[in-house]
């Protein structure tokens, strides 16, 4: 094999490897098949290392030991109980939870009370009093034609025909 | 919480490769184990410190640094061979309860004679070897892992592929 690899160019050697592995480019491939259909040895070298090349693919992987998995797993489960129930873990979250709650109370009552200047009060006064004022002429505007016209004309007068009536039929009677 | 989960698969997706890769580099189970367990535990303690989609890289750097720093321990460890492995005795000696012993013993001694010619490749050749061929990995990945230019992978690469066809001419002929 030596003595045929001596007649073969070195670059076209490593195509050919790479062919046989089957990682070469599409026109590498090409090139390849065509010289070796053309050049027994070149066909003979590229079987030869495609052998090669298929029992190295399927060396399947080396299984890792369970002992190993095992005692790793004891390891971690150790470090993952102490993580979670470290006092100084607990009371840091503890603390914080508590500040934040503090913190967004005091926030809440520190609320700013609004400015007014003495004209904006004055003003506010007096809109309150003409307000009020409406308010009170209506309450009058009421009572006036409550007793003065609701009363007498709409209940008083009603009852008055009905205890005519009433009178009536009973004297008569 | 969730970094215990990012961990389990990791450890799920990355264990048999960080083993498979300790033990074509350091030739033997029980240090390989050793590597495995190692590179396990300090994932775990370095969880949160590297972006997730770099873990790969990650783990297989730390695999690979844990390894030469054994070998560098003990060059001793070197001249031991996978065939003496347990495994493999057993799986030749358990030829017979299969439905063709004769065909099952020689693909068994072929895998064993292959894994025993990538593991005697030097350790630059072979750390991009198993990476690539055996591992899966690609030529800027291993760029990473190991720290060398894509090109120098490549080169690497096709030296392990000769190197390898030499070392397996009589098999890659009588096959």
């Amino acid at each position: 094999m030596q003595h045929k690899r001596e007649n073969i160019d070195e670059r076209i050697l490593e195509k050919i490897i790479s062919v046989a592995y089957n990682d070469a480019g599409l026109l590498d491939k090409i090139k390849i098949h065509l010289l070796a259909r053309k050049n027994p040895d070149v066909k003979k070298i590229l079987e030869e290392y495609k052998r090669t090349a298929i029992k190295i693919k399927n060396i399947p992987l080396d299984e890792c030991p369970d002992s190993v998995i095992e005692s790793l797993r004891i390891q971690t489960r150790n470090e993952n109980k102490s993580l979670f129930l470290k006092p100084a873990y607990i009371f840091a979250i503890i603390t914080f939870i508590i500040s934040t709650i503090i913190v967004v109370t005091l926030n809440q009552n520190n609320e700013e009370k609004p400015h007014y200047t003495k004209a904006e009060i004055e003003l506010a006064e007096k809109q309150v009093k003409e307000s009020l004022a409406i308010v009170n002429n209506v309450f009058k505007r009421t009572e006036t034609l409550i007793q003065e016209e609701i009363f007498p004309k709409r209940i008083g007068k009603p009852i008055h025909k009905s205890l005519s009536i009433i009178n009536e039929v009973l004297i008569g009677g | 919480m969730l970094e215990a989960i990012s961990y389990k698969v990791l450890v799920d997706r990355y264990k048999n490769k960080i083993f498979s890769y300790a033990l074509y580099m350091v030739k033997n189970r029980m240090d390989a184990e050793d590597v495995a367990q190692e590179v396990l535990i300090r994932l775990w303690n370095n969880m949160g410190k590297f972006r997730l989609p770099a873990a790969g890289s990650w783990i297989m750097r730390t695999t690979h640094n844990l390894c030469i720093d054994y070998l560098r321990r003990n060059q001793v460890m070197q001249q031991r061979s996978i065939f003496i492995d347990e495994e493999s005795e057993e799986r030749i000696i358990d030829t017979d309860k299969g439905n063709r012993p004769e065909i099952k013993t020689q693909q068994n001694i072929t895998l064993d004679r292959i894994k025993a010619a990538v593991q005697k490749l030097p350790e630059n050749l072979k750390s991009v070897f198993v990476l690539y061929e055996i591992e899966g990995f690609k030529y800027r990945e291993i760029s990473t892992t190991l720290e060398i230019p894509i090109n120098s992978v490549k080169v690497y690469l096709l030296r392990a592929r000769k190197k390898l066809q030499e070392d397996l001419k009589e098999y890659a002929t009588q096959a």
